[in-house]
């Protein structure tokens, strides 16, 4: 049975690839590294900003795929405080993010099931659109998390009116998918705060 | 092969075994004898065709209509009543019904507007079905996941999807309404949004 974690994996990738092509140190906690303990010693370090996660995720907490633990939940959120948070995963902003954004700079997630199909011929797409906000940002020092999530939104509409333009059932299937995805995008905290060009 | 999936709700027996002799032979003919029995079959079926009585204890078929009407607004239902004045018509019009027909019913209006609910079936539901049926090997393949964790990882094919959608589950009601209000976007370009909640 597929898992969709295998391509958030690959989407994560990338962003790995751009951040470290971009001079920032990452600390990748991916698999067997992606548990609490590890999370919350990286998190406790002060000059760590950015936080990033992919996977699966509840409203109150986002989980790791391989021990199948919270990782950060409302227990622990505080490993969140004054961090830039870029979440790919269902549901987390409702409570978790709600209950983060004061102490957080900001955070991006999603307020509703995160879908996804496995056929590279829309994963790709996908994760195109997931990974918009932060390779823009990281291309563009200057953009805020408004300016991100703006530009996945467009690009979830690129690919919408690209799978639409179609006219095949399964495509149009698909550009509901974005749909759903997109109006499940949130931005809570400070909009106008920036990824920046300090590291990791 | 059946045609379709019809619901007849009727307290009065009789009028439910004439639908079903009229019916039976080209759909699959289900019923209920109240409302809330109406109400119960409706949310884990797909109907193509629902007939409510209009005057029924309880429930009767003004709210089960407003009820499937919520859930899907493109649903073919059809009133019958002991009352064929002009504002039966307006007001069964007002609630989205497809239709009404007069008491007493004949066996040549039944399969008639059945007949036209038909042709104007759910075009979501068409669309699909036509593309599983054209489609077998890729619509039966796993496709379709979400990032959350229940006891195991679901992966949906599209032939899961339609099948869930005409249970009338959570999740095809889910996919139901993605269809249907990316349908509404294109169409107004999404300066309307949908009516389903």
């Amino acid at each position: 049975m597929p898992d969709p974690t295998e391509l958030s994996y690959i989407w994560a990738e990338t962003i790995k690839q751009k951040l470290e092509t971009n001079g920032w140190q990452v600390i990748d906690l991916a698999a067997d590294d992606a548990i609490a303990s590890q999370v919350e010693l990286a998190l406790q370090n002060v000059t760590n900003e950015v936080v990033i996660f992919y996977g699966h995720g509840f409203p109150s907490c986002m989980i790791s795929q391989n021990v199948e633990e919270a990782i950060i939940n409302l227990n622990n959120m505080t490993i969140l405080k004054k961090k830039k948070v870029y979440v790919m995963a269902c549901w987390t902003i409702q409570k978790l993010g709600e209950y983060a954004k004061n102490i957080v700079h900001c955070y991006l997630g999603y307020d509703k099931e995160v879908k996804v199909w496995f056929d590279p011929l829309y994963s790709n797409p996908l994760g195109e659109c997931v990974n918009k906000g932060i390779l823009e940002m990281l291309n563009i020092p200057d953009y805020t998390f408004e300016q991100a999530r703006q530009q996945m939104v467009a690009e979830y509409n690129r690919w919408i009116d690209y799978f639409v333009d179609k006219e095949e059932v399964n495509s149009s299937r698909f550009a509901a998918v974005l749909r759903h995805n997109r109006d499940a995008l949130r931005l809570l905290g400070n909009t106008e705060c920036r990824v920046g060009r300090c590291a990791i | 092969m059946s045609r379709g999936k019809i619901l007849v709700v009727d307290d009065e027996q009789e009028i439910i075994e004439e639908f079903e002799r009229a019916l039976k032979k080209e759909y699959t003919v289900d019923t209920a004898s109240s409302g809330e029995e109406g109400w119960e079959k409706y949310q884990h079926n797909y109907y193509d065709v629902v007939f409510v009585d209009w005057k029924m204890e309880k429930m009767d078929g003004m709210q089960l209509l407003e009820k499937i009407d919520k859930m899907h607004p493109f649903a073919k239902v059809i009133m019958i009543t002991a009352f064929s004045d002009e504002d039966t018509a307006i007001e069964a019009h007002h609630h989205h019904a497809f239709d009404f027909l007069t008491k007493p019913v004949r066996r040549h209006e039944i399969l008639q507007t059945v007949e036209e609910a038909m042709r104007r079936k759910d075009g979501v539901i068409e669309a699909l079905e036509d593309w599983v049926m054209t489609h077998p090997e890729e619509a039966t393949r796993p496709q379709e996941a979400t990032f959350s964790m229940g006891e195991e990882t679901q992966v949906w094919s599209a032939k899961d999807v339609l099948e869930e959608m005409k249970r009338n589950t959570e999740l095809g009601r889910q996919e139901y309404r993605n269809l249907h209000q990316l349908t509404i976007d294109l169409l107004t370009r999404g300066k309307i949004k949908s009516c389903q909640k």
